[in-house]
């Protein structure tokens, strides 16, 4: 197999994606009295602009087994932003007492074990560390647990409000099964039909070797750029469109045109 | 032996666990956002002056104020200013300026005046030209009151509670710890200052609800007004 060195590309892409959110936070116009619209809108692209760095700096993920996990976060992350722009204040303020509820949780239970196990909860480091986490932005005392989902809806309806149906239809829904490790994806990724007639077909573990696949890196940069756009059409900041994502998609298709030549 | 279920003391509702506190409608507020706008002049002139000359200070200005100008409220929050007409203003300017404390109350809080010079304290005292050490000066005092257990929060709190005191509007129940207030100059060496402080605390959340101060307006202008002299520039 040829070897090919794209790591001029991927250390332009990176550049350029951080400039792009950059260039978003600092000429967003912000009112400090709703600052939780601020730190969730631009938490949730700092996400997602994260997810396409690690996945661009990961070339060993850029296939069907492993790709689609990461995607599928990217794609849920993208229609919590296109849901939280519907409302933005209420909305960010579920997104945060939720999370915080789910750390508060997640505290108890740890403290539940802890107890049970004969261990004192009592100037713990770790469990003062994180109340006071919890603390610093609300209270744990005041916090509610939401035990359903942040927004009140499943994903499905919350891409349907925020006309991402296809999206969830065509992005979400089908990386799932990767996700989930359902029967679709160990079928065609996991297991294989024996080809001796004597076992019927019978499908038995495989473990396949992948290389990397560009195309997968080319969803992950296709998901920001549309995460970027929507910010964009939300707040009417004058700004360029994001073109990272383009010009990755001609640098890549350069390097797979000079391979095909040599 | 039957599990302990994980935060049993809160109430169930559809899928949502709500703490005791807030099923008594105590809502969160915060003090950061809400109370520091507020309290920030009494602070500057604490820290300008020291505690027995700044809180004498202070309860001279509150005093001089409030024999000029009758209210519902007491002068004891900034954005109470921010109401006043311009013949108000100039009543309460005359009463300072033959007190002899315009003067100081102005040198003191000019760092504060520079920095904000849409807020209310502007219409009595009027600010100079903006220089980075008036800057420097106000973040260390925004920084100090970050910190609601902060000696400089605290006294400038319990200021508010000292104010309303001497105006007769705080009635202070017998055997309450209140009732000890002045022992609260030796906060945070002692257990009992520590107990007023804590009352102080609670006391000042009512005091200083935006609900009851209706004072968005200010607020806003205070928080943006910092982030627009500084802004939030990320660089990756």
């Amino acid at each position: 197999m040829k070897k090919i060195n794209i790591s001029k590309v991927i250390d332009n892409y990176i550049a350029q994606i951080k400039s792009e959110l950059e260039e978003r936070w600092n000429l967003w116009d912000k009112d400090l009295t709703k600052s939780h619209v601020y730190e969730v809108i631009g938490g949730v692209l700092s996400r997602q602009t994260s997810f396409a760095i690690q996945f661009a700096k990961n070339p060993n993920i850029w296939n069907g087994e492993i790709a689609p996990i990461l995607l599928r976060s990217m794609a849920d992350n993208h229609i919590n932003l296109a849901w939280i722009l519907k409302n933005p204040s209420q909305h960010s303020e579920e997104f945060i007492t939720h999370g915080l509820g789910q750390l508060k949780l997640e505290l108890e239970h740890r403290k539940q074990k802890m107890q049970e196990d004969g261990i004192s909860v009592k100037d713990n480091p770790y469990l003062q560390a994180e109340e006071d986490f919890i603390n610093s932005q609300r209270y744990s005392f005041l916090t509610e647990v939401n035990l359903g989902s942040w927004s009140g809806s499943s994903t499905r309806k919350m891409a349907e409000e925020a006309n991402l149906i296809d999206f969830y239809n065509y992005v979400y829904q089908p990386f799932s099964n990767c996700t989930h490790s359902t029967w679709g994806h160990i079928s065609k990724y996991n297991n294989t039909p024996s080809r001796n007639p004597f076992h019927k077909f019978l499908r038995h573990p495989e473990i396949l070797d992948f290389y990397p696949d560009f195309f997968f890196l080319e969803l992950a940069a296709k998901y920001l750029a549309k995460s970027f756009i929507l910010f964009d059409e939300s707040f009417l900041l004058n700004i360029d469109e994001p073109k990272s994502f383009k010009t990755l998609q001609i640098e890549l298709q350069k390097i797979v045109d000079e391979n095909n030549e040599a | 032996m039957k599990k302990k279920p994980i935060l049993g003391n809160h109430k169930k509702e559809g899928k949502k666990l709500i703490p005791p506190l807030l099923s008594f409608n105590m809502q969160p507020r915060s003090y950061v956002q809400d109370s520091i706008p507020e309290i920030i002049w009494i602070a500057v002139i604490i820290k300008k002056e020291g505690l027995e000359l700044g809180t004498s200070l202070a309860v001279e200005f509150v005093e001089i104020v409030n024999s000029c100008i009758v209210k519902d409220e007491l002068p004891y929050f900034t954005s109470w200013y921010s109401s006043l007409s311009d013949e108000e203003i100039k009543i309460i300017i005359k009463k300072l300026k033959e007190k002899h404390i315009y003067d100081v109350m102005k040198r003191d809080l000019q760092d504060f005046l520079n920095v904000y010079p849409q807020s209310p304290f502007s219409k009595i005292f009027k600010s100079t030209r903006l220089t980075k050490a008036n800057i420097n000066f106000v973040k260390s005092i925004i920084n100090e009151l970050f910190d609601k257990r902060s000696w400089l929060s605290t006294f400038s709190l319990g200021n508010i509670m000292y104010f309303l005191n001497t105006l007769g509007k705080l009635h202070v129940v017998e055997n309450s710890v209140l009732a000890e207030f002045p022992k609260l100059v030796d906060y945070p060496n002692t257990e009992i200052s520590k107990m007023i402080a804590s009352s102080v605390r609670a006391t000042s959340n009512i005091l200083l609800s935006s609900e009851k101060l209706k004072n968005e307006k200010w607020i806003s202008e205070f928080w943006n007004q910092g982030f627009k002299l500084e802004p939030c520039i990320i660089k990756l």
